[in-house]
């Protein structure tokens, strides 16, 4: 029965629209930013290693968007009432929806990868980080991408008015790259001072705590710092926070009087 | 149209979230100005009122969420159907959108203003100020031509909502694109981009509020005539799509 849905969904989505103009915003950035570090390194200073992640700094707001759009429009055309009357079940429906947003926004940051290579490679050569560096930084910003789809999809679950519902999506998006930044930059300030000017207050605990909780900040450690023995709890973290906020989705879904 | 505007205006003042909006943006213009010192985010900050020049950002931010918010319901019930039957016409819903929204925004910086001016200690001479003020209420015009423009023309209400929404995050994004394109071009190229990032409202900002370095400096009377000539091309190709849209 899931197949079914999947099917369905997967055709929707490359359809969609606001899938495609995501599709040219995660290259056109992407490329601009490459040529932009291109024309500004040397030649001598080697591959551009870590720059196809540079996608990262948007990816949750077009996260945001694309979701929230795509799942309204199922509520808005009354997909949902349909898929519902064909027999499909609540849970069966919301899982697919999940499924199909995340590998959506997946295919964002591929895109973002690809772009960024297309000039990065031929011009400084390939990328010399190490192949697990490279796999665990993936894996984590699959982690992210999760975490943030699970959250659109529980939000337009929660708000019946769409455009409620995608203006919350959004401003949670961009509150979460804030606090993630802040709470990283925190940090980071902390690590850089001299060792006999750092006063670690509760504050710095507090932030340093957070650091590998909150997506965006998850990424920048993992970009910053490589796979280190708290990549596993962060990786765990994400797992639970999209298993914990798909299973209220579901459980609201389940009892929401769809019209 | 009065009568459009008046409806218009009684759903506003009504509107929680606007009331929210102004709340906050007093509150944060207040704080910023008062302890924006201690943040060191300017360069070459001169006055206190500097400070809020830059918390005047809210404004835009703002709009770009209450637009699509507050117009979406219009898209609903076939509101726009009941007025072009009670014998209106599609001009007069499009100018008196555009007004209920502008006057929304004037209030949005009175209260700015107020906010700035009680907590700035050190202000700059009054001819600064009354500038200033008048290129915030421009450029905030235009953005909001833009906005009821996507609002009164995209029936999807979703769409909107993003739409608009990322538009401000985007533009923003596109104003350090191009920033970082100034560095790379000639001098008679670096001033052709200085005036597109002036035409873009959040361009505008960063160059009035002491953020950017003097790169993207143009003089008063074109940032002013920039404005007026965004706010007239959205409004004539508004006018003219809203002219053609199918309403339900």
């Amino acid at each position: 029965m899931m197949i079914n849905l999947l099917a369905t969904g997967y055709s929707k989505l490359f359809r969609n629209l606001a899938f495609r103009v995501c599709l040219i915003v995660m290259t056109v950035i992407p490329m601009f930013l490459t040529s932009v570090a291109v024309m500004r390194s040397s030649p001598a200073a080697g591959p551009l290693n870590g720059i196809y992640n540079t996608g990262m700094m948007f990816i949750g707001l077009l996260t945001g968007g694309f979701v929230s759009v795509f799942i309204s429009q199922d509520y808005m055309e009354k997909t949902i009432n349909n898929k519902i009357m064909a027999g499909y079940s609540r849970t069966a429906i919301y899982l697919s929806d999940l499924i199909v947003t995340i590998t959506g926004t997946l295919i964002m940051q591929l895109t973002c990868i690809v772009a960024s290579s297309l000039i990065a490679i031929p011009c400084r050569g390939m990328y010399n980080d190490s192949f697990s560096r490279g796999i665990g930084t993936q894996l984590i910003i699959f982690c992210v991408i999760s975490v943030y789809a699970a959250l659109v999809l529980l939000i337009c679950t929660i708000i019946n008015s769409k455009s409620y519902a995608v203006a919350a999506s959004m401003i949670a998006m961009i509150l979460m790259l804030i606090a993630g930044i802040a709470v990283y930059d925190m940090v980071a300030g902390k690590n850089d001072a001299p060792a006999a000017q750092t006063e670690i207050t509760t504050e710095v605990k507090v932030a340093e705590k957070l650091s590998f909780v909150l997506p965006q900040s998850q990424m920048y450690v993992v970009m910053d710092k490589g796979l280190t023995a708290k990549t596993a709890k962060m990786i765990g973290f994400d797992v639970i926070s999209v298993t914990v906020m798909s299973l209220a989705g579901l459980l609201i879904f389940k009892r929401k009087d769809i019209k | 149209m009065k009568s459009i505007f008046r409806a218009y205006c009684t759903r506003l003042f009504r509107n929680i979230f606007y009331i929210l909006g102004l709340a906050i943006a007093f509150a944060l213009t207040y704080r910023f100005t008062q302890n924006g010192s201690s943040m060191g985010l300017l360069h070459r900050k001169i006055t206190d009122f500097d400070y809020s020049l830059l918390a005047s950002l809210g404004i835009p931010a703002f709009f770009s969420v209450f637009t699509p918010l507050f117009l979406s319901a219009e898209h609903k019930g076939g509101a726009f159907r009941n007025k072009l039957i009670c014998g209106k016409t599609r001009n007069q819903i499009y100018f008196a959108t555009l007004l209920t929204m502008i006057l929304a925004m004037l209030i949005m910086t009175a209260v700015w203003t107020a906010g700035a001016l009680l907590a700035a200690s050190t202000k700059p001479a009054a001819e600064v100020i009354v500038m200033s003020i008048i290129k915030v209420v421009l450029y905030n015009t235009a953005a909001l031509s833009y906005l009821v423009y996507i609002a009164l023309t995209i029936t999807n209400e979703a769409a909107v909502t993003a739409i608009e929404f990322m538009s401000f995050q985007f533009s923003f994004f596109a104003v350090m694109m191009l920033q970082m394109i100034m560095g790379a071009v000639s001098d008679g190229a670096g001033k052709v981009m200085a005036y597109i990032i002036n035409l873009i409202p959040v361009g505008q900002w960063m160059s009035i509020s002491a953020i950017s370095d003097d790169s993207v400096h143009i003089s008063s009377a074109a940032q002013l005539g920039l404005s007026v000539l965004l706010i007239t091309l959205m409004t004539v190709y508004g006018t003219h799509a809203f002219g053609k849209r199918d309403l339900k």
